[in-house]
């Protein structure tokens, strides 16, 4: 039976290659969506990731970056750099705005930097240089890719102009750009002073973040300490909830749209077969061993697709930011191992209507011409 | 003089090239009358099917001429040959190849969309096809639900739909049993002496050339004169069954003297042992 | 040929429900996707109309409502209402803010207003009496099973929920309070050390007389308030829903443009293994006399049906999964409907059905009429 199962899937390869590719169709959108909004995510959390302080400080009740507002007076990072287990204390102000670059306008976060921050600026820059003066800004690369802003070029957030000095690396995602500017034109902007958003703290060799932040939350009130895995387990937690039911059901119906083509695949087999069938069914077999050939096909034509699907994600989909450098791609394993959960889940759902078929074929049919 | 329906003259047709050619039809004319039942009959890979394809427009013959009522369709354009099938020839095939999803009625009338003047009149014309092939109580009946001479039946109606001056008949009693077959050869015999059908017809059935004006052998590729009208039966000497030596394929020389076998397992024992099967 | 067609669908009927669902399924990823971007940029466009303003001011420069940070002075609502023309303004004040229950934190757009501008509709409770008021969204509601009368915290201050709404932009649940509420979650959260110096106005919504000139109202209140730009509602919800193309577009469209490359494959790739399967009957034809653009007519014929088949469900597939997505999380409005973005959606199906209509007919090219002589 195993044999037959095989030979007739494989006698005719192009409605195997027809039907597995078909498959794969569905599971590379399973992973093209789940690739895009992984990529996304992770990129939102880009900054505070790649700057790292041990504690991250901000306003009482805030516990993360994305899309937040936090206020810190002053004093207070004077007080937390005063500490003995504190290293040093680097201040930024964040805003998140609307920029305008060349003739787009788009949503980006602004970090504004003190002149002596040796910290919390760019990670890696790709052209130019770091801010030196007034009304200057470092901008991703991948932005002045899209909008054609280059180094000299000016941007606007609000109705002030700045000057472009540097490009950096890693800092774009379409949700969540991020561009650097002096602390002195952002406070301008916000119309603010006296006041920090966050506090990245260094803790001395030997000191544990979280103790030090449990120390700071101690000494001073109204704020919020954090150690940066939670801070980022937060922002990560908030970026990855965006959309995340649209993610999702996009998932399950490209789930059943698989089922369904394996549905069809192994519906077309047996119907081609049937007489086969039921020769097989006249000359004894049993409707279990029968089965077990349908599950087999649907099992090879779901895996064949898989596989297919794996094969693209792997090779094609690391490619497309190349064409499109809005996106951020991420095809994560777990993604990978969801699937072949899907997979299975979907040769099951797609064998049932041809196995109900099978079992209910006559075996008289193979005395038909 | 009355002009053939169909008249082919020297054709041949070779596939591949070099030392894989095979020579499947080779140099062979005939023609056909109106009126005419002919008989092309020959042992199995003798070509027949071959020249079946290219009387029927199907297959581009290697050298020769096919006219069709008085058209050199081997000087047609490919894209002119699907409306010489549709219109001056019909079809019959031994696996019937009737259309699963259509009924009996809507099978019959299918090709005649393809006539230049519509389906005018068309509808009387498949009645009185269905009632003469005594089909009126399977009308809207599906394929899968007829009997092999009912299929073929309507198989017969569909080939005379459009008219058709020549009909092509490839084995049609082969999937049928012996009076379903005999009903099928009388319906052809009739269709060609009442109505004035050209009918060539391959076939094995040895009960057909009763009712034949015609039979051509085809061996080889090549049409042959019968001997005999009739079959020369002779003894397997290795089983003892009746063999047509005419249709044999097996053959071995001994002794100066020709042996005919039913199959190959008895022409091989008899190749082993000569000397056992001959007394 | 259309009738070949139709019949072969109907002769079985369970592949070509299963072909129509699978097709089915790719129309309603894509709707809903088109629908999803659609709904955004609407909500977009309605967060700015709903504060049914006759002008906006916005600090100089700014030229968006939603996800920037605008700022005007204290003191401009006086020098705004003494324009001629203008009857009345009404500060509002954006602060988003993170809202967080059991550690599972949603970003919320607070709008703080004073006399209007607060919430367009409230579908349970009632509005905003008291410093300690909040009304919010009911996809907020819905996701931390909040109650009318239920605390909600904001940093360190505590609201009480009187009323819900139904506004959302961004992704982003809406919570309206009033200025007392903002004051006191100000100092309570100890968010600015001298509120002098925080900016407490982020727009102006400007009321006019009946009657009055909307341009050169808006003119006139730029000239006296050098510090404010004034533009209409239209304009800067055109503005918000421009910068949502920015914000979207780039994913959106990437993904409906996999989403029709994918169902293009489908359609092709089914019509391709159910022309395959019936390659006899293709030769069959041709024996009988049917040219190549009848056989090609009969497959396109067949997608066609198919497709006419498969819109119906992939509505009814579309339309169930934003009901769903719409009743389980609020925040996002799926408008399936958009009938330029909807015709072109049907338009484009149709499009990918003829071109996956194409895939298979090389098979029917290549179909040998002398297979119609081959057993079954």
């Amino acid at each position: 039976m195993l044999k037959w199962a095989w030979k007739s899937l494989f006698s005719q390869k192009g409605s195997l290659i027809g039907s597995a590719a078909g498959i794969a169709c569905a599971f590379i959108l399973v992973i093209f969506f789940d690739a895009v909004w992984r990529g996304e995510t992770e990129q939102i959390i880009a900054y505070p990731n790649n700057v790292k302080p041990d504690v991250w400080v901000m306003q009482s009740g805030v516990g993360n970056m994305h899309m937040a507002m936090s206020f810190v007076w002053d004093w207070k990072a004077d007080k937390i750099a005063s500490m003995p287990e504190v290293k040093n204390v680097t201040p930024i102000l964040y805003l998140n705005n609307v920029i305008r670059a060349g003739d787009t306008e788009m949503f980006a976060f602004i970090v504004g930097l003190l002149p002596d921050a040796k910290r919390a600026g760019p990670w890696a820059m790709s052209a130019g240089r770091q801010i030196q003066n007034p009304r200057e800004a470092i901008i991703p690369d991948v932005l002045s890719h899209i909008t054609g802003v280059k180094i000299g070029d000016t941007l606007s957030i609000t109705d002030k102009e700045f000057n472009v000095v540097g490009l950096s690396k890693g800092t774009f995602s379409s949700a969540n750009s991020v561009l650097f500017v002096p602390f002195s034109d952002l406070e301008d902007i916000l119309s603010s002073s006296g006041t920090y958003s966050y506090l990245l703290v260094d803790a001395h060799d030997n000191v544990e973040p979280k103790v030090l932040a449990s120390k700071i939350m101690e000494e001073v009130e109204k704020i919020n300490a954090l150690p940066h895995d939670d801070f980022i387990a937060n922002d990560f937690a908030l970026a990855r909830q965006m959309g995340v039911e649209v993610i999702v059901m996009m998932t399950v119906i490209c789930s059943v749209l698989a089922a369904l083509i394996v549905g069809f695949s192994a519906y077309s087999l047996v119907m081609r077969k049937r007489r086969e069938i039921a020769i097989i069914k006249a000359l004894g077999a049993s409707n279990i061993s029968i089965f077990y050939s349908v599950m087999i096909q649907t099992g090879i034509v779901t895996l064949l697709g898989f596989l297919l699907a794996v094969l693209f994600a792997l090779l094609v989909v690391p490619g497309i930011p190349s064409l499109v450098p809005q996106l951020t791609i991420l095809v994560s394993n777990e993604a990978l191992m969801q699937l072949g959960i899907i997979a299975l889940l979907v040769t099951i759902l797609g064998a049932i209507l041809p196995t109900y078929l099978v079992l209910r074929m006559d075996p008289a049919t193979a005395f038909h011409v | 003089m009355m002009i053939p329906i169909l008249k082919a003259s020297n054709l041949s047709k070779v596939f591949g090239s070099g030392h894989t050619e095979v020579k499947a039809v080779d140099n062979v004319s005939l023609s056909i009358k109106a009126g005419e039942l002919v008989l092309v009959m020959g042992p199995s890979g003798s070509g027949k099917t071959t020249l079946l394809s290219m009387l029927g427009s199907l297959l581009k013959p290697s050298q020769g001429n096919i006219e069709i009522e008085g058209i050199n369709v081997t000087e047609l354009k490919e894209s002119d040959l699907p409306n010489i099938r549709a219109l001056k020839i019909g079809f019959i095939f031994q696996t019937f190849n009737l259309l699963d999803a259509l009924t009996v009625e809507e099978n019959i009338l299918f090709p005649s969309q393809l006539r230049p003047e519509g389906r005018v009149g068309v509808k009387n014309r498949a009645n009185r096809l269905i009632e003469k092939l005594g089909l009126a109580h399977r009308r809207n009946a599906f394929p899968s639900t007829l009997s092999g001479g009912e299929k073929q039946r309507v198989a017969i109606a569909r080939a005379l739909i459009n008219e058709p001056k020549l009909i092509l008949a490839d084995e049609p009693t082969g999937n049928l049993d012996s009076q379903t077959g005999q009903e099928v050869m009388m319906i052809l015999h009739d269709i060609a002496r009442d109505e004035g059908y050209a009918v060539i017809m391959v076939t094995h059935d040895p009960r057909v050339e009763d009712i034949a004006d015609r039979i051509l052998w085809l061996e080889d590729g090549q049409l042959h004169d019968r001997k005999s009208e009739k079959h020369s039966w002779v003894k397997d000497p290795v089983c003892g069954m009746h063999v047509d030596e005419w249709t044999a394929n097996l053959v071995s020389q001994y002794k100066g003297k020709k042996y005919y076998f039913c199959s190959k397992r008895c022409h091989e024992r008899f190749e082993n042992n000569q000397e056992s099967y001959v007394v | 040929m259309f009738r070949l067609a139709w019949r072969q669908l109907q002769y079985d009927k369970i592949k070509a429900l299963l072909t129509a669902l699978a097709i089915g399924s790719v129309i309603a990823v894509i709707l809903v996707l088109e629908g999803f971007e659609q709904g955004q940029y609407y909500q977009l466009k309605q967060i700015v109309l709903k504060r049914n303003a006759d002008l906006i001011a916005t600090q100089s420069g700014v030229t968006n409502f939603i996800a920037v940070r605008s700022s005007i002075p204290q003191l401009s609502r006086m020098d705004i209402e003494d324009v001629p023309g203008v009857k009345e303004a009404h500060p509002i004040t954006a602060v988003p803010i993170i809202y967080n229950k059991d550690n599972i934190r949603t970003p919320v757009y607070v709008l703080v207003y004073d006399t209007k501008g607060g919430p367009s509709r409230i579908i349970l409770g009632k509005g905003i009496k008291d410093a300690r008021d909040i009304v919010i969204d009911h996809s907020l509601a819905k996701k931390y099973n909040i109650k009318l009368g239920d605390n909600f915290s904001v940093t360190d201050f505590t609201f009480k929920v009187s009323g819900f709404t139904d506004e959302a932009a961004f992704m982003m649940p809406f919570a309206f309070i009033n200025y007392d509420g903002m004051l006191d979650l100000f100092i309570e959260s100890q968010i600015a050390p001298d509120l002098s110096t925080f900016p407490l106005l982020s727009y102006m919504l400007v009321e006019l007389d009946a009657q009055a000139d909307r341009d050169k109202i808006a003119k006139d209140i730029e000239a006296k308030v050098s510090t404010v730009d004034v533009v209409t509602p239209e304009q800067l919800s055109n503005n918000d829903v421009s910068m949502g193309k920015v914000f979207y577009k780039p994913i959106m469209g990437l993904l409906v443009t996999i989403g029709y490359v994918i169902g293009l494959l489908v359609v092709g790739l089914i019509m391709y293994a159910d022309i395959r399967s019936r390659i006899k009957n293709f030769a069959v034809l041709k024996a009988l006399g049917f040219p190549f653009k009848k056989l090609f007519f009969a497959v396109l014929s067949q997608s066609l049906i198919l497709l006419l088949i498969a819109i119906p469900i992939g509505i009814f597939i579309a339309l169930s999964l934003s009901v769903y997505i719409e009743t389980n999380s609020p925040v996002y409005l799926i408008r399936l409907f958009e009938p330029i973005v909807f015709i072109h959606t049907l338009l484009a199906c149709l499009v990918f059905s003829f071109l996956g209509s194409l895939i298979p007919l090389h098979i029917i090219r290549g179909s040998d009429p002398v297979m119609a002589f081959q057993g079954a």
